[in-house]
């Protein structure tokens, strides 16, 4: 899906539309308004600052401010060399040039792999503080936990077809995520998962009642249809 | 383009000078630089334009490896990924690879023979000792020819006269056609240009399936003249080609022209066919 969304590849079947333009055209205007942050991805043996002065002109609303800030965030230094760092670091480098382009739509693709832990931390940080609303993020990521708390909306994807879709706010005004140590006495229960300090549920929420969503359960109660 | 300069500058300036020492290397060494006084005049290695002409052509096979390393981003899918995602249009991309390669490659190639040249001549020439008076040769200069385009590939040359000073040789006898430089020039364009389109339609082992392509290209050709030659020459027996040859108005060949010609423009369709595929091209 991000492949078909980014331009690099053409729907067998079928008509994608994206801003008013046909991704697989891979129109200039288009893909300076993309940013697609691979999971899996490669730089030419150059320093970050040659990279950015290559790179950055082809992004009309990229702003090196926030590229000098988020780098700085990230520990970065402009005159390493690319090749040199470390996949984490690296991860690090495009993630900030991402966010840096402006572009309207942002795809990432698995972002925290090969981030550590403080890193992540960071991500979740710096992503918040620098998407407007103007701007569309999406993150595609088997490490749910990692962006539980960035996300407004989740949906899941199954075999190529999207199975649920919802706001997090709806999903915490219908659902109840809660720990319990036994089953016994709780009602209403959609979907159960054993964990070492008891149940971990999901129930319909009543009375207004608001929890953290957690994401892991939420899924596997989309995928054993509980939900 | 630009940021292609940016992120390789340093790649092709190795490339230059590289390219400027070896061919300095190649020409100085192949410039003599000592003179026998008991030489003939036919018997000597006077260094002249069809001289220059065989290291011009063994030359310009390095601006073919460099034509045919185009599109390097397509090597890998990681790297096309990015590649095809650069916000540029599918024609910038591929005239930048174009115009950088192939004219840029070409025009830099051009220069730094004719400086190569030069030098090597200035050089050799200083150098150029008599043996049998153990001094510098008055006429180093009309030995070694000045290099200059036109001696190899506007002339068609038949140089025929001699001068003799003393018992030096000062002049030989030289018959080079320019057919011969364009059509061994072209040939390696052409070989450069069909490289340059292989990476857009070969994912793997694109330099093996090139090979064998032109292997069949060139065998179905063969196949097509004696077919042809049947039809139009019907006297024509077995597999043999039967081809009118006669010389042009300028002392050309047609057959030599015919063969320039088809070795140019057909690699020349292959420039529209390969835009078509980077425009296409899925991940």
């Amino acid at each position: 899906m991000l492949h078909l969304i980014s331009g690099l590849i053409q729907p067998k079947s079928g008509k994608i539309n994206v801003n008013g333009f046909v991704p697989f055209d891979r129109n200039p205007n288009y893909l300076a308004d993309v940013y697609l942050v691979p999971e899996e991805f490669g730089f030419p043996s150059i320093s970050i600052s040659t990279y950015v002065k290559a790179f950055s002109p082809l992004y009309p609303n990229f702003d090196q401010l926030k590229l000098y800030g988020i780098c700085e965030e990230f520990e970065l230094q402009l005159t390493s060399n690319l090749n040199k760092l470390s996949h984490g670091q690296r991860k690090k480098f495009l993630i900030a040039f991402a966010l840096s382009t402006n572009c309207r739509m942002l795809v990432f693709d698995e972002p925290t792999n090969g981030l550590d832990i403080p890193s992540k931390s960071q991500f979740r940080k710096i992503l918040v503080s620098s998407v407007t609303e103007e701007q569309l993020v999406i993150i595609s990521t088997h490490q749910v936990k990692d962006i539980d708390t960035v996300i407004d909306k989740v949906v899941v994807i199954e075999n190529g077809k999207m199975i649920y879709q919802e706001n997090i706010e709806e999903i915490t005004q219908k659902l109840y995520f809660d720990l319990v140590p036994s089953l016994t006495g709780v009602e209403n229960v959609l979907y159960n998962e054993q964990c070492p300090l008891g149940q971990k549920i999901i129930v319909t929420a009543t009375d207004g009642n608001e929890s953290n969503i957690d994401l892991e359960l939420l899924f596997n109660a989309i995928i054993n249809k509980k939900i | 383009m630009m940021n292609d300069v940016l992120i390789n500058y340093k790649k092709y300036l190795l490339i230059i000078v590289a390219a400027f020492i070896m061919g300095f290397v190649f020409l100085y060494g192949s410039m003599p630089r000592l003179v026998y006084g008991s030489d003939t005049l036919y018997g000597w290695n006077r260094f002249n334009s069809s001289k220059y002409m065989n290291i011009f052509l063994a030359s310009i096979v390095a601006l073919g490896a460099l034509v045919g390393s185009s599109f390097p981003d397509l090597g890998s899918k990681v790297k096309t990924a990015n590649y095809l995602l650069i916000p540029a249009s599918t024609f910038e991309k591929f005239f930048s690879q174009f115009f950088i390669r192939v004219i840029c490659g070409a025009a830099i190639f051009l220069v730094l023979f004719w400086i190569d040249a030069r030098l090597a001549r200035a050089i050799s020439v200083m150098q150029m000792v008599d043996v049998k008076t153990n001094l510098h040769y008055a006429y180093a200069e009309q030995f070694i020819e000045k290099f200059h385009y036109g001696m190899i590939f506007w002339y068609d040359r038949v140089v025929s006269y001699s001068t003799e000073v003393g018992s030096y040789p000062i002049e030989k006898i030289v018959y080079h056609k320019a057919i011969e430089t364009w059509g061994l020039s072209l040939l390696i364009v052409s070989i450069g240009l069909y490289l340059f389109s292989v990476k857009l339609f070969f994912k793997k082992l694109g330099l093996v399936k090139s090979i064998l392509s032109a292997v069949a290209v060139f065998f179905a050709m063969a196949l097509f003249m004696v077919i042809f030659s049947h039809i139009f020459y019907p006297g024509t027996k077995g597999f043999d080609v039967s081809l009118s040859n006669y010389t042009l108005q300028n002392g050309i060949n047609n057959v030599e022209f015919w063969l320039c010609l088809i070795g140019f423009v057909s690699p020349l369709f292959l420039l529209p066919m390969g835009y078509f595929k980077l425009k296409e091209k899925q991940l």
